[in-house]
């Protein structure tokens, strides 16, 4: 339920100017220009990278449902785009207070939140254990990177184990009242602690009697809602904020779109990569407007001269649109796709100021 | 007489237990006077102290070859959970910051578990050269044979690895190595004065049984009914991961009062890891399972274990049962057959090799990227999408790729007489093993029919002669399930109802001494 209403959602802000497998690229937190830069354009930050292991079955068959009930409709031009129905609408309304899509702030905190959640579960597993003086148990997480920071919580907190514990109880007892009970009820359930291990994903749902999907996509909302309580509240939070403190946001380009960059290093051209890769020209292109977005010195000038820059720009303020079928309408013939998408990636930051369509 | 007795005091002192099992102190003895071992002993006998005591006692360090990352991962934790703290499993896993700070580190471990992959890699190597190595070890060595149950191609690299090393004393290891086998891995080995540490491999305390059943719904009735009797730790083995979730929903529904969850290769890691400990940790008392969940089991008390859809092998089959009664206790074997199920194995032997049309387009593929004067690419992923074949058909073209010197190190080197030779026989060997693949299932399936006793006929082809059962035999000599009843296991269950109350409960707050 939860992942129809995201995608009801998502619709509605793209209004059929995108695929549907847009939504999924955005969703799964795609490593893309394309993908990151719809986040931004739609206003759908909130839901990018929020379900990492959604898987493409999964998500065709929400969205057949959601067509099959009406909610979703084709596009009468062109059948991969979708429109949301007023009957969509309703439904999304009608379940506004049941979908906590407001939870979500995935471009921000999707990598904060999932560590943030990983070092707590280990480190009251790793507390309690030893405050039963049982030192042989199995760690639910397993990561060096996770486990070196709770050893050093774990050498402070030794001998005073209990004092730690009622700190975590209480701050966490204070942020889970910022959810229903249920929400709590999951969360909770989900914790590992002395010769207790936490459900799975598969159990929650059947225990919660909601599908798997919803559950997964619920606990990541709750994780990201939970750190920004947290940082707005650090006071409140001493403990909590502590274990966060040093996560930062990091986005990074995709590893073949780095490997078509180290190529155009080189020297070669499009055409030449292409061959060499054995990828469809199309695809390298795809990869350029990526490096555009990630890289502050990409050259631009060797792609698009200055001034077509300037009349692709001009075009998105008139049209106040971004879909680029229409862009190309109001540009001379010879700026072609792969050339507006590239003055779309460089400028993006740009651009959204003055988006006004919110 | 005086330095046996020392090695027991070892035991005691590092692992706490009194006794050597059969052929642990035999092992043990053979390693430390540097003599190479080749140790075949039945599942759940204790092959790991073979090494991990001498790992403790010799000067140096002692590298473990196993073929299962999370069967590393298992071992490396349940040591560390008893102190064994000088311990590492390396794996192409690892976060490349995390192995090259371990890398640096090697000496400093006792124990170091890698993956026959891994353990091509240069980096790996130059840096192992520098440590003194004592011990080597192949655990699960029958994947060097190709007519053991899981052959996996970079076993067969192992020789020269020793070589690199300088010949470290070397013990492999099996619980599922017919004649055959052993002497494939001898001679993969080069190592003809080996000393053989061979004992029976059949398990007495376990009975075993075949059921023909009509179909599905008869399978859920008998397991439903055998649920509803026995309070004990069960395993549930199925071929698809889609069967294992299904039926462990339906079992649930069927049994409410029992605690089922499923296990597969595709749950995420911090699921399976939560599965499996519940299990341990009798928070569970059934699992459905894919043949992912096995080989690093090792719960003492599991008393029954049903197998839902048959394996492909024998030896996978003896495998699997070896998680029963690793205590000694009777346990049940109880494989149900019905007569569908004669086509599954089909599909699954098809995607463990290459077809003829792949095999064209990854040539093809491999051409294109010589052509572009690009190496290939190191993620398997990468590959997968690249080829369009699966992690198991790749692992076994790229082998044969390196040992026809097309590839040699990630580069591709180009001839076209020499890759049109390699491509005839890649695709007669490709042939061949599909025929033993298929010889093998004959094998299964002839052992499922058999009208005699179950258990002689289970392990004839390892050894000519098995231990009277403990209890009962098998179906065919006459099983009865009224006489099987083992211990009941308790169960507890938390009875906390809101969150306030669990959290306080998983806390450890309000308990009575909570003053430290
Ligand atoms: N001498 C001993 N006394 C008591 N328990 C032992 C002894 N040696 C091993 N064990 C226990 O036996 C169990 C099985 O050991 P281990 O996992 O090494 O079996 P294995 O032979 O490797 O089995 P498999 O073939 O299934 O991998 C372990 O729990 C181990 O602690
Ligand atoms: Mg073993
Ligand atoms: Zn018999």
């Amino acid at each position: 339920m939860l992942l129809k209403g995201m995608i009801l959602t998502c619709s509605s802000h793209i209004q059929a100017e995108r695929t549907i497998s847009s939504i999924y690229h955005l969703l799964k937190g795609r490593k893309s220009i394309q993908t990151v830069q719809d986040a931004h354009i739609y206003q759908l930050e909130k839901f990018y990278g929020v379900y990492k292991s959604l898987s493409k079955k999964t998500f065709d068959q929400n969205v057949l449902e959601l067509e099959n009930k009406q909610f979703l409709q084709k596009n009468a031009s062109d059948d991969l785009q979708f429109k949301i129905t007023t009957a969509g609408k309703g439904w999304l309304n009608e379940h506004k207070d049941n979908l906590p899509l407001n939870y979500f702030n995935g471009l921000k905190y999707a990598d904060t939140a999932k560590c943030f959640f990983e070092r707590l579960i280990l480190l009251i597993q790793t507390i309690t254990n030893s405050r039963k003086n049982h030192y042989s148990f199995i760690p639910v997480i397993d990561k060096i990177a996770i486990e070196d920071w709770v050893r050093m919580i774990y050498r402070q907190a030794k001998g005073s184990e209990m004092q730690l514990l009622k700190k975590i109880y209480a701050e966490l007892y204070r942020l889970l009242q910022h959810f229903t009970a249920q929400e709590a009820n999951i969360f909770v359930d989900r914790l590992t602690g002395y010769k207790q291990y936490g459900m799975s994903l598969e159990q929650l749902a059947t225990s919660y009697k909601r599908e798997t999907s919803d559950i997964q996509l619920l606990l990541t909302g709750i994780l990201q809602a939970m750190v920004a309580i947290i940082q707005k509240d650090i006071k409140q939070y001493s403990f909590l904020s502590f274990t966060l403190k040093d996560l930062s946001p990091s986005n990074s380009i995709t590893n073949s779109a780095y490997a078509t960059f180290e190529l155009l290093n080189k020297g070669h051209t499009v055409e030449q990569i292409a061959h060499i890769r054995n990828l469809k020209g199309n695809t390298i292109q795809d990869h350029i407007v990526e490096i555009a977005l990630y890289d502050a010195t990409f050259p631009i000038h060797s792609y698009v001269s200055a001034q077509a820059q300037q009349e692709i720009i001009t075009a998105i303020q008139q049209t106040k649109s971004y879909k680029l079928k229409q862009i190309k309408q109001y540009i001379s013939e010879e700026i072609n796709y792969f050339q507006i998408r590239l003055v779309l990636a460089i400028n993006h930051n740009i651009l959204q100021a003055g988006d006004t369509n919110a | 007489m005086h330095k046996q007795n020392i090695l027991e005091n070892k035991l005691k002192k590092h692992f706490n237990y009194t006794f050597f099992r059969v052929g642990q102190k035999e092992i043990i003895s053979d390693i430390m006077q540097g003599k190479d071992v080749l140790g075949i002993l039945p599942t759940g006998s204790g092959k790991s102290i073979c090494y991990q005591l001498p790992a403790m006692l010799l000067e140096g360090v002692t590298i473990v070859v196993s073929p299962l990352i999370s069967l590393m991962i298992d071992q490396v934790k349940q040591l560390k959970a008893i102190n064994y703290k000088s311990v590492v499993a390396l794996n192409s896993f690892m976060d490349p910051m995390e192995r090259r700070r371990v890398y640096r580190q090697l000496h400093t471990y006792k124990l170091i578990y890698v993956s026959p992959e891994l353990l091509q890699h240069e980096t790996l190597l130059k840096a192992l050269e520098k440590i003194k190595i004592s011990l080597f070890v192949i655990d699960e060595a029958h994947c060097i044979s190709q007519w053991g149950h899981e052959f996996r191609p970079d076993y067969l690299k192992l020789d020269a690895t020793i070589e690199r090393f300088n010949y470290p004393t070397t013990l492999a290891l099996s619980a599922t190595a017919t004649k055959h086998v052993q002497t494939d891995i001898i001679n993969a080995l080069h190592k003809p004065h080996i000393s053989k540490q061979i004992y029976p491999m059949d398990r007495a305390n376990i009975a075993f049984n075949v059921q023909e059943v009509q179909d599905d719904q008869e399978k859920i009735r008998t397991i439903t009914n055998l649920l509803k009797q026995y309070q004990v730790p069960v395993l549930i083995y199925f071929s698809s991961r889609k069967m294992a979730e299904n039926v462990a929903v339906l079992l649930s529904e069927k049994v409410p009062e029992k605690r089922i969850a499923f296990y597969h290769g595709g749950m995420e890691q911090m699921d399976r890891i939560a599965i499996q400990q519940q299990f341990m940790n009798d928070q569970l008392d059934i699992i459905c399972c894919t043949s992912a969940f096995g080989m690093g089991i090792n719960k003492n008390n599991i008393r029954l274990i049903i197998h839902y859809h048959f394996p492909l092998q024998i030896e996978s089959f003896i495998q699997e049962i070896g998680r029963a009664g690793r205590d000694g206790r009777e346990s049940v074997s109880l494989l149900l057959m019905s007569p569908n199920d004669i086509h599954l194995p089909v599909q699954i032997i098809k995607n463990e090799l290459p077809s003829e049309n792949q095999l064209i387009f990854v040539f093809k593929q491999l051409a294109n990227l010589y052509h572009g004067e690009v190496r290939l690419p190191t993620q398997d992923k990468q590959i997968e999408n690249l080829f369009e074949i699966n992690e198991t058909q790749w692992r076994f073209l790229h082998y044969q790729f390196e040992k026809h010197d097309m590839i040699v190190q990630h580069k591709i080197f180009y001839q076209a007489e020499q890759w049109s030779e390699a491509y005839q026989k890649i695709k007669a060997l490709i042939k061949q093993r599909s025929i033993l693949k298929e010889q093998k299932l004959t094998e299964m399936l002839d052992w499922i029919q058999q009208k005699k006793c179950l258990r002689h006929h289970l392990y004839k082809n390892f050894q000519s002669n098995y231990t009277d059962p403990t209890a009962q035999c098998c179906s065919n000599c006459g099983f009865s399930w009224s006489a099987w009843q083992p211990e009941q296991t308790d169960i507890e269950r938390l009875n906390a109802t809101n969150w306030e109350e669990k959290l306080k409960h998983l806390l450890l707050i309000g308990e009575s001494n909570e003053s430290k």
